[in-house]
């Protein structure tokens, strides 16, 4: 006979989520506060906007190695040394990323240390003094992480297709980088009305206030720096196709094609919201895989037996067209329209979601759901044939046994 | 035969989703060798999507049909090209077959949705996923709450039916992942240190097994494996146990309990099988390697290990970051791994160790080896002590915080300590652990005869530095003077520079003036 056997963990008493609050300190610094006090723990995360001209030409891996040289120098009267030991002794946990047009860190602590984790964000932000002694060694240790990326050919292509000259370093760009590059990067940067601070957990407003008043209160902003008037553009399909060769010896290259696709100018985020649920796993696409990786769609396909890189390549961009051109049907939107609000409920089940939601918002790229459930048909398939056009894929092959003919290269960059 | 086993487990208000994970309790460990790679493919196939047309009790039969003809054509195709291996000069039934092949495909591409947001649970704005591991095979999925009694009927009827629709894609799938990424260095210490157990064995050694798993083999395995006598279920929601029991109940209580879901017998190995050592060139990066065989997770020493490497290697101001990287800069990066491959039976505590430029691995060998003595045998200090208990405190709240971590963790305290509450107990226990147990613990089990050493080198042509680059093209003109052939050659200045790496870059680069005098044009 087949029973059920049940165990509780017991209930846990829990208030609903209280909606996002945002204010703005004098300085300039948006704050978003998401009060929830289910556990003793606060998260923050600090979002910094990096843009195109932060990087000047031939600096190609400056925010990379601006990021490694920040976080290994003194932060205000504390030794490197010591600041690591402050966030390790009391169990801090903190996350550097750096993706296309962000820099962040998140933090998580005991709600306990919730002061001495902002006093530390705030002096690894605002107090850090760029330590010129590690400039040769982490110039290095940028340029070994990257090779190291290149021991996957998957990787190495998905890299040469970032569009964020800042995040892809290069031998002659890590080489070209100074001190005082570095400095003026800082300056340009690091400034709060280009940053924005999501707080989540067991603080209350008032007191969110308080601690960020006291923590970040005093960023003020470094003298204005120009955007450079020359910035180094994303990098240019010449270095594709990559003819990346197995690093195992023995075992035959991965072909592989890889198409990474932005989102155009001016497309709602509505529209970019519902063919983000069509478009991938579509089945009209298959073989091709498509994801969504931060805000892009990437398309990748891998070859079968004997094929040819242009032929690989062909195959991608055809499958790709044929989804662009074919659309979507009344049907497929109103799908997409039901799901969305039910997959927005998914949001209460991962706090970092709800702080990237919430980080969304502030930064105007949020989703309106009244606006949402008004898309027509032509609006959303307008949007597919615009996001899908060839002339936006920054497109590559690894493992490739021979270069692509120079008339079927993928389109040299966006537009 | 045991009963179904479901563990309903935390009950949070303010969702308006649930989180649901599947635990089967096996894994690969218990895989026979002729099934190699059927957690993982069940993990792809079965629950990497939900088309309705795999869950539709009036299609199996045709789908059935289809698949039969598949795996027939599969394993034609399989033996001709084994034949064809044979007999290269023998008339070929490939493009017949393939052409077959290629028609029985598109009937089955057929009898399925082309249209977006198929997928039942995508369509309702859920997610899942499902991951293989040693120990079990979990299912992860999240759907809006009001949801719940579709989700029960979706898993229950999946698990009748078994549909396995998706395996050729899943195992051209997984045959290309280990093809391309070959044995992992981690893969060969579990080789080196558990041998013969099946927590030693390496997936991409079993390619050839694989390729022959047949589709009818991997569902009659997924009826055993699957069977609902191996199963709890995590179940992470907002509204209370009451009204969600009744549908489990009704949906998965119902499922057939297959008679031979017994759990396999493994193989024991002791833990003190002697210093074992390997060396081996492989990718691209050389590291150090060092593994000690550990009890499993439900062995009281086993918490005392946790905090040991928490000690050791958890962040980056503890001891292995701090000293060999930061103060002696002998290392790169230093880091630990925990029940490696899993946790349900004895497995390893693994250190993994990346020498920086001019640091060879004896040194940093060492200087670990210094660090697992002074572990063992002197006093923790307070602060340290506090530092990995905060550690692991926040660590366990965030866990608490998020409905998928707390379903993964319960679902692995379940499968390898063989009950959910292990990972409250631990949390429990450890606020009354002290240092001496800690370092008992070290010493009774991070000793030589535990360990297995594996120094890892990248082959010739692989990440050399400039010196060992120089060295290299020494070697081989030296060898090119005395050996004609040139694979013996290579081999040559290959062992030559790999025992070479041993030394600094200072006694290496002496030893390079050494041996291009050689290559001195002799005078008259």
């Amino acid at each position: 006979m087949k029973t059920l056997c049940l165990a509780g963990l017991g209930v846990l008493t829990l208030q609903a989520q209280q909606p996002a609050q945002t204010f703005t300190l004098p300085n300039g610094l948006r704050v978003v506060h998401l009060e929830d006090h289910e556990r003793p723990l606060v998260r923050v995360l600090l979002h910094q906007d990096l843009q195109p001209g932060d990087t000047p030409a031939g600096h190609g891996g400056l925010a990379a190695l601006a990021l490694r040289l920040l976080d290994r120098s003194d932060a205000g009267d504390l030794k490197a040394t010591d600041y690591v030991r402050l966030l390790d002794g009391a169990g801090i946990q903190v996350d550097r990323t750096l993706r296309p047009g962000a820099l962040e860190w998140r933090l998580v602590a005991r709600s306990r240390d919730q002061d001495r984790a902002l006093g530390l964000l705030a002096d690894r932000v605002l107090r850090t003094v760029l330590d010129p002694q590690l400039l040769e060694f982490q110039r290095l240790a940028c340029w070994q992480e990257e090779l190291r990326l290149q021991a996957s050919p998957r990787a190495t292509l998905r890299q040469a297709l970032t569009p964020d000259p800042g995040l892809r370093p290069t031998l002659q760009g890590l080489a070209a980088i100074s001190l005082e590059d570095l400095l003026a990067f800082k300056a340009k940067v690091f400034r709060p009305e280009r940053a924005v601070l999501v707080l989540h957990g067991d603080l209350g407003l008032e007191q969110a206030k308080r601690l960020v008043m006291l923590s970040l209160g005093s960023w003020t902003a470094p003298r204005f720096v120009a955007p450079d008037p020359h910035p180094l553009p994303a990098p240019a399909a010449e270095t594709m196709p990559l003819a990346v060769a197995s690093r195992e010896p023995g075992r035959p290259a991965q072909t592989l094609a890889q198409a990474l696709i932005q989102p155009p100018a001016g497309l709602a985020p509505e529209v970019a919201a519902l063919l983000g649920l069509l478009v991938p796993g579509d089945p009209a696409a298959l073989p091709v895989q498509v994801g969504m990786e931060d805000s892009c769609l990437v398309a990748a396909l891998d070859a079968g037996p004997g094929e040819s890189a242009p032929a690989l390549w062909s195959r991608l961009t055809a499958h790709l067209e044929a989804l662009r051109q074919r659309g979507f049907t009344q049907a497929d939107l109103d799908r997409a329209k039901a799901a969305w609000p039910a997959r927005l409920s998914l949001e209460s089940l991962d706090p970092e979601r709800q702080m990237t939601t919430a980080l969304d918002q502030a930064l105007g790229r949020g989703v309106a759901p009244d606006q949402l459930q008004a898309v027509s048909l032509e609006a959303l398939n307008t949007g597919l044939r615009r996001w899908l056009d060839p002339a936006g894929y920054r497109g590559g092959v690894t493992g490739a046994p021979e270069p692509r003919p120079s008339d079927q290269q993928p389109p040299r960059n966006q537009p | 035969m045991r009963p179904l086993v479901i563990a309903l487990l935390a009950e949070r208000r303010g969702l308006t989703a649930f989180h649901a994970t599947l635990v089967f309790r096996g894994g690969r460990a218990e895989e026979p060798t002729a099934l190699a790679g059927a957690t993982d493919l069940l993990a792809s196939a079965l629950f990497g999507a939900s088309w309705p047309e795999d869950l539709d009790p009036q299609r199996t039969a045709a789908l059935d049909a289809i698949l039969r003809q598949e795996e027939g054509l599969l394993e034609s195709i399989r033996l001709e090209r084994l034949r064809q291996r044979r007999d290269p000069a023998g008339v070929s039934q490939l493009p017949a077959l393939e052409a077959s092949l290629a028609t029985t495909q598109s009937r089955l591409k057929a009898a399925f949705a082309t249209s977006p947001l198929a997928d039942l649970y995508a369509a309702k704005g859920g997610s899942q996923s499902a991951e293989a591991t040693a120990d079990a095979l979990y299912a992860h999925s999240a759907l809006p709450q009001e949801a719940f009694d579709f989700w029960c009927r979706t898993e229950a009827q999946r698990l009748k039916t078994l549909q396995l629709s998706r395996f050729s894609q899943a195992r051209a799938a997984l045959l290309a992942d280990l093809n391309q990424s070959g044995g992992q260095g981690l893969a060969l210490i579990r080789g080196a240190a558990l041998p013969g157990h099946p927590y030693g064995r390496d997936l991409a050694n079993n390619l050839p097994a694989l390729e022959a798993l047949r589709w009818s083999e991997l569902r009659a395995y997924a009826r055993r494996a699957l069977s609902p006598d191996r199963l709890t279920l995590i179940l992470v929601s907002g509204t209370p146990l009451d009204n969600l029991l009744p549908l489990v109940e009704r949906h998965l209580g119902t499922l057939p309990v297959h008679p031979a879901g017994e759990d396999a017998v493994l193989p024991e190995i002791p833990s003190d099988l002697g210093d074992r050592r390997v060396q081996a060139t492989h990718g691209s990066l050389t590291s150090l390697q060092v593994g000690w065989r550990i009890p499993p997770r439900s062995h009281p020493d086993h918490l005392a290990l946790q905090v040991a490497a928490q000690l050791l290697a958890g962040g980056p101001s503890a001891r292995l970051p701090q000293r060999l990287v930061q103060q002696k800069e002998l290392a790169r990066e230093a880091r630990l791994r925990l029940d490696v491959p899993g946790g349900r039976l004895p497995g390893l505590l693994v250190a993994e160790v990346v020498p920086a430029e001019g640091h060879g691995l004896a040194e940093l060998e060492r200087a670990l080896h210094s660090e697992i003595l002074r572990l063992q045998q002197e006093p923790i200090a307070p602060e340290e002590w506090q530092r990995a208990v905060a550690q692991l405190e926040t660590g366990h709240l965030k866990v608490l915080d998020s409905p998928a971590l707390l379903a993964t963790t319960l679902g692995r305290a379940w499968a390898e300590g063989g009950d959910w509450r292990v990972a409250d107990r631990e949390i429990q226990r450890l606020r009354t652990l002290g240092p001496e147990t800690v370092q008992a613990a070290a010493r009774a089990w991070l000793r030589p005869s535990h360990r297995t050493t594996a120094w890892l080198e990248p082959t010739l042509d692989e990440g050399l530095d400039p010196l060992d680059a120089e060295i290299a093209k020494v070697l081989q003109a030296l060898a090119a003077t005395r050996i004609e052939d040139p694979a013996q050659r290579e081999h040559l200045a290959a062992e030559g520079l790999r025992q070479l790496r041993m030394l600094s870059a200072e006694e290496r680069a002496r030893t390079l003036k050494l041996l291009k005098a050689q290559l001195a044009p002799v005078k008259p």
